[in-house]
């Protein structure tokens, strides 16, 4: 039998591990990728010729990503030529030859370092005494990335990167990981131009979120908030004995829930496979990836990995772009046909010259169905595996989905975007839950904006909002049903030099429910989710990242 | 100041002569064929051992000529290259090819009408091999034990035909064929990678007279 002041303690404990858990999810979560410096060397060109704001890619960039991280015409561009591996007659003598690859003719490596100063008005920093006031932290680095892209050849791109990550959760305490990412990509699969591509390996950056709602072109630090929620979790000793949960198939009593792992989904890097591609007005993509039951939160670890279900997720992205240029760089004006009419023609003006401009309205839907499980341990007579005369394990899988539309309106200086995103999970509680409907559904939406101000600077506004519907609730679980999140985002990010940016921005939710009452002594924070325990406060922050 | 001097000296020389040569060519009853080579809508490496700067004009006529019999003309290999590695013959002509790096070479012909292939066999420096190129089209010429080496011999039915080199920097240069008898013909090019934009042009040649034809090479996708 615990006793009350043992009991305390381990919720105690608890609460910071899982503080620490779940906000490691969410920063792993920040910007899948920056912009990458090497291609700038290969093509000897400013980071404007592709970003409008890095890592935000303009429609040039855009149309530079798609296309394998090659130009259109890009022998017309490319100034240190990549180095062939064999001649291109070769192809022709399939197969008693090995077909001619390529191999850029240096390291395209390239080093991004991030520092962040952070002010929270309102973070515990006492765990013991659960005292709480404001802090400041100096997370120096707060990241330091080293990414590697390139086409090897005509048909075949790859992309990896390495992100060394420091947090310090408001200064309580300090964490770091390295969260590694690769794929490869092999284009125009039969001969269709950009058409049919095939991806392998760490899919998700610019792939599995809504195109007009990617991480990566997020104008803040933080990502949407769509593509990182997650559905409130339990802490592990949130309750002590079965009995407490008497409605789950384990009858014996005094069994210690010594682990709960819920379904952790994200939309973000997963290990899978996918085809995609494009045309002037079309981008789509279609994958399988494995379904995961826990992310690993600390080391070295590819992102995506860890414990999966053994069976597969699915997703599917469109995206249709009216005016502007095209996903396949195409402008849609007629070719010029003659090559010598240049010769006396009249140069005729330009249009816009400005790099962020490309007058445009984007649609995007995006789909994933998966199969996710929680899993749930109990030791018998036990706190600890090594005194437990029992241990029972128990794993439930539950079907889950998410829908999505988005749209982003580009007007000269101005971009507006809003996306809307359905969420459902059967059984997100597992055996714990055994009300006749388990399953919980999930809405959440954004709208936001940016202005070119200056081109190096840009201020700008998010509104999001998260809702649940039809959680366990009080009588179940001693889940707050009200984890209904508004959270406002208000900054400006400036460029001071082409490859070195500042953002201020500040956060600000505007309804936490009832997960912002954070307090260790009652046991309502054991339905907390993850913004809430981290920023259940006013936070600002300013980052600055270099790029070399 | 003195090789400036010279320079302009030896411009002025070659602008005097020129008329010569055409005037020469108008008592003979020859006309000549000239323009502009433009590389369209893509650029090519002009540097580089893998450079791409050759560009072969010729004509095609109706007429059929015989096989030339008595020439003899050297490919060598050396520093794992093909040298040089752009070659046009007229048919009939022998190429011998050289080995004077330190390692063996082999010689595999892939005949680009046809898609045939021929091993002419590997060899020791100092040593050499002799081939007869009896018909005409695109040799691609290849050593299997180095894949990044290969040569082009373009095998022609006539004499009428010239080689030039694209400049890096304007991605142009001239040609000039002279001495070619009046008549009709076809005007193609050849190059490694990039099409003349419209395949070919007819022409008509005229004794005395220089016809004009600019040509524009660019990437498969914008020849048509």
């Amino acid at each position: 039998m615990k006793t009350k002041g043992r009991i305390m303690k381990t919720k105690l404990n608890s609460f910071w591990v899982l503080l620490v858990v779940l906000a490691a999810i969410f920063f792993m979560q920040t910007k899948a990728a920056w912009a990458l410096p090497a291609n700038s060397r290969v093509y000897q060109t400013s980071c404007v010729t592709c970003h409008d704001s890095p890592p935000r890619l303009n429609a040039v960039g855009e149309a530079f990503r798609l296309n394998g991280y090659k130009f259109p015409d890009d022998e017309t561009k490319r100034k240190l030529k990549p180095l062939p591996l064999g001649d291109e007659a070769y192809q022709r003598l399939w197969p008693e030859a090995i077909w001619p690859g390529e191999k850029p003719d240096f390291n395209p490596i390239s080093l991004v370092s991030i520092w962040a100063l952070e002010y929270h008005d309102n973070q515990p920093i006492d765990p013991k005494t659960g005292e709480e006031g404001p802090t400041y932290s100096i997370v120096a680095p707060h990241e330091i990335e080293l990414a590697w892209m390139s086409p090897l050849g005509d048909h075949i791109s790859v992309y990896g990167d390495a992100r060394f990550i420091q947090e310090d959760w408001g200064g309580t305490e300090m964490d770091s990981w390295v969260a590694l990412k690769a794929w490869i990509e092999f284009e125009d699969l039969f001969g269709i131009e950009n058409k049919l591509n095939l991806r392998v390996g760490s899919l998700g950056m610019h792939s599995i979120h809504l195109l007009t709602a990617r991480n990566e072109h997020a104008m803040g630090f933080q990502n949407y908030l769509m593509n990182t929620y997650l559905l409130p979790g339990l802490s592990k000793s949130s309750r002590t004995t079965v009995d407490e949960y008497p409605q789950s198939d384990i009858d014996e009593v005094d069994f210690d829930i010594r682990s709960w792992v819920g379904n952790n989904f994200t939309i973000g890097p997963k290990v899978g496979i996918e085809l995609n591609g494009f045309t002037r007005h079309l981008a789509y993509n279609i994958g399988v990836v494995n379904g995961k039951t826990d992310d690993p939160t600390d080391g070295v670890f590819f992102m995506g990995s860890g414990s999966n279900t053994g069976r597969k997720d699915y997703f599917a992205n469109l995206a249709i772009k009216f005016g502007g240029l095209g996903f396949d760089a195409s402008t849609g004006a007629e070719e010029e046909e003659d090559p010598f009419a240049e010769e006396t023609a009249v140069k005729k003006e330009s249009g816009d010259s400005q790099f962020w401009r490309d007058d445009s309205l984007t649609v995007s839907f995006m789909g994933y169905r998966g199969e996710g499980a929680t899993e749930l341990i109990y030791y018998s007579n036990s706190a600890t595996a090594m005194f437990a005369t029992g241990q029972v394990t128990e794993y439930v899988k539950e079907d889950f989905w998410r829908l999505g539309v988005g749209a982003m309106w580009k007007f000269k200086d101005l971009t507006v975007e809003a996306a809307h995103m359905w969420g459902h999970h059967d059984n997100p509680y597992g055996d714990l839950d055994t009300r006749p409907d388990p399953s919980v559904e999930t809405r959440v939406w954004h709208v936001g904006a940016h202005y070119y101000l200056y081109p190096w600077l840009v201020p700008f506004a998010r509104f999001e909002e998260l809702k649940f519907f039809d959680l366990p609730g009080q009588d179940v679980l001693l889940l707050d049903v009200e984890q209904d999140r508004q959270l406002v985002t208000v900054g400006a990010k400036m460029q001071i030099r082409p490859n070195i940016h500042l953002n201020i921005e500040g956060y600000y939710y505007t309804d936490t429910g009832d997960a912002t009452v954070v307090n260790p002594d009652s046991t309502k924070y054991i339905g907390v989710s993850e913004e809430a325990v981290y920023l259940n406060d006013e936070t600002v922050m300013m980052i600055l990242r270099a790029e070399f | 100041m003195r090789i400036a001097a010279l320079y302009f000296l030896m411009l002025g020389a070659v602008a005097l002569m020129l008329p010569m040569v055409s005037l020469a060519q108008e008592e003979s009853g020859y006309g000549s064929v000239g323009g502009i080579i433009m590389v369209w809508k893509t650029m090519v490496e002009t540097t580089g051992p893998r450079n791409a700067k050759d560009v072969i004009v010729y004509l095609e006529s109706d007429k059929s000529f015989p096989p030339v019999t008595d020439r003899l003309i050297q490919m060598d290999q050396r520093g794992l290259l093909f040298i040089p590695h752009v070659l046009a013959i007229q048919k009939g002509t022998s190429v011998e090819f050289l080995n004077n790096d330190s390692e063996k070479h082999n010689v595999f012909f892939l005949f680009d009408k046809t898609g045939e292939t021929l091993d002419i066999g590997t060899w020791e420096r100092g040593q050499s091999v002799v081939h007869t190129f009896n018909e005409t089209g695109t040799v691609i010429t290849l050593c299997k034990l180095h894949l990044e080496m290969a040569a082009n011999i373009i095998i022609l039915d006539n004499p009428y035909y010239t080689h030039a080199e694209i400049d890096g920097d304007s991605q142009r240069t001239t040609y000039r064929l002279d001495r070619v008898p009046p008549g009709e013909y076809v005007l193609k090019t050849w190059h490694k990678k990039l099409k003349m934009k419209g395949g070919e042009a007819p022409i008509k040649v005229e004794a005395g007279k220089m016809t004009k034809v600019n040509i524009a090479i660019t990437k498969r996708q914008y020849a048509h």
